[in-house]
């Protein structure tokens, strides 16, 4: 099959299947000879360099010792990787997409979350009132709400991170996207998760902190 | 004259005033009450719907501030002590029976009766034990761990009475509690009221304007116009 590239001829042998990404640049495999004729004239015609090492030697011998003699950024596959994640985020609109609809979801899910547990709280003054008037401090009102918050909130957090991690998994093994999980975005999430538990938990235990319990007679 | 009452007042209220809102809104509900209640006896409060009557025993629960005046309950002046203190006091010393009951309906009947103790901190075990004996007391014994929710109003007002008397109080503070009932269930709890709560060391405060229910109680006091118009003893078959 014959293609053009930059409007010079090209001959395909082969089209390989790779794994898709956010970015859509097609991506040609040949030699650099070929390469630099199809592209036009560019300041930089080469950006990587692939090595191999070889059997025995630590890739991280390797990469020290290029560094060391060529002055040159030799990583691993590992580091290359997160430098080139690290790029994508800072340098393409991906970072500022993602970012605005998480920072969107933390606090829709915050507002929500404070919400719909202020609410239930409201429906349940007369009882916390009946409990105020048998003598339950405000303490331990407290200790109660910020029970059920987070009861409900790790609940919440082990089917939200479990369905995400079938889901990721799942379209990575069908040849989807790349998915990947590490536990400091675990323990990020955590975090998040337990702010957002002790925000909602917060405003009602303000609310029940000036209850009158006088209103279980009404 | 009783007996009871030639020991000191259990509760002891003066020149209680009690006003709500502010302005051109402003409204005094209570112009300076006088009120004392002895131990052993049931007194019942009444006087028109909007009186005040709620407002006085909030007030002689420790759970409404007043604007003026004192309560003393068992020798305590409620205005000094602290609100936790206040609050825990509360707990030791009196019970509740509402018009609404306020059962938890997520418990059965044995853990509402239960929560004045788990409160007080005393173990489940024995807080569920002592539940269960406070239910056979008001006649329940078969409805131990049913929900509010399947039982009839009339039990639901005795569980309450049973949560209400579980821990011993020595203040029975009850409003209107059988305005939820119809008038033969009405005077069951009220049997019951003075039959299981009425005892030599609690004194016990009914308010309500059911004059079906007068007779079961030792005095009525009489609430008008933000003042205690008149307190006399009720005549009683066999007992006066
Ligand atoms: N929290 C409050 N804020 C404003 N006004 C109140 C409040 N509580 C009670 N009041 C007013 O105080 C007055 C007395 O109310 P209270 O509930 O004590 O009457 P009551 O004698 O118990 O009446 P009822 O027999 O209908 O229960 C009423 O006019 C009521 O509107
Ligand atoms: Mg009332």
């Amino acid at each position: 099959m014959v293609s053009s590239v930059n409007d010079k001829l090209a001959r395909v042998v082969a089209i390989a299947k790779t794994q898709k990404s956010f970015t859509n640049i097609p991506v040609v495999y040949t030699t650099y000879e070929r390469a630099i004729r199809y592209v036009p004239r560019e300041r930089r015609t080469l950006s990587y360099v692939l090595a191999k090492p070889k059997d025995g030697v630590p890739v991280e011998e390797v990469t020290r010792r290029i560094h060391e003699q060529t002055g040159l950024g030799a990583f691993t596959a590992e580091e290359f990787g997160w430098k080139t994640i690290g790029w994508v985020l800072k340098n393409t609109g991906i970072g500022i997409n993602f970012g605005t609809t998480i920072l969107l979801g933390f606090i829709v899910g915050m507002a929500i979350a404070g919400q719909t547990f202020y609410l239930f709280t409201v429906e349940n003054l007369r009882q916390f009132g009946a409990l105020k008037a048998m003598g339950t401090s405000t303490f331990t009102l407290a200790r109660m709400i910020l029970l059920q918050a987070f009861t409900v909130g790790l609940t919440g957090y082990g089917v939200g991170i479990g369905l995400a991690t079938v889901f990721g998994f799942l379209t990575a093994q069908s040849g989807g996207l790349p998915f990947i999980e590490t536990w400091q975005l675990l323990l990020l999430v955590l975090v998040a998760l337990l702010a957002i538990c002790t925000f909602s938990a917060l405003i009602s235990i303000i609310k029940l902190a000036r209850l009158e319990p006088a209103i279980v007679f009404r | 004259m009783m007996d009871s009452q030639a020991q000191p007042a259990a509760v002891r209220a003066r020149g209680i005033v009690k006003s709500f809102g502010t302005g051109d809104t402003k409204v005094t509900v209570l112009r300076g009450i006088d009120l004392d209640i002895y131990l052993g006896e049931m007194l019942l409060l009444v006087g028109e719907s909007g009186g005040g009557k709620t407002t006085l025993l909030s007030a002689i629960a420790g759970i409404l501030d007043i604007d003026d005046g004192n309560i003393d309950v068992l020798g305590v002046p409620l205005g000094e002590l602290p609100a936790g203190k206040r609050t825990t006091f509360r707990g030791q010393t009196m019970g509740f029976i509402y018009q609404q009951f306020n059962l938890l309906p997520a418990l059965t009947a044995a853990e509402n009766v239960a929560v004045p103790l788990l409160i007080q901190k005393i173990g489940r075990p024995e807080a569920l034990r002592r539940a269960r004996a406070m239910l056979d007391r008001v006649g329940l014994s078969d409805r131990a761990e049913f929900l509010p929710k399947n039982l009839s109003v009339g039990q639901q007002q005795r569980v309450a009475i049973a949560r209400a008397l579980v821990n011993e109080p020595r203040l029975l503070i009850c409003d209107e509690p059988t305005a939820a009932l119809d008038g033969p269930n009405g005077q069951k709890i009220m049997e019951l009221l003075r039959e299981v709560g009425r005892s030599p060391d609690r004194c016990v405060v009914v308010v309500t304007h059911d004059s079906r229910i007068f007779h079961f109680g030792d005095r009525l006091a009489r609430l008008t116009d933000g003042r205690i118009v008149s307190i006399e003893p009720i005549a009683r078959e066999g007992t006066a």
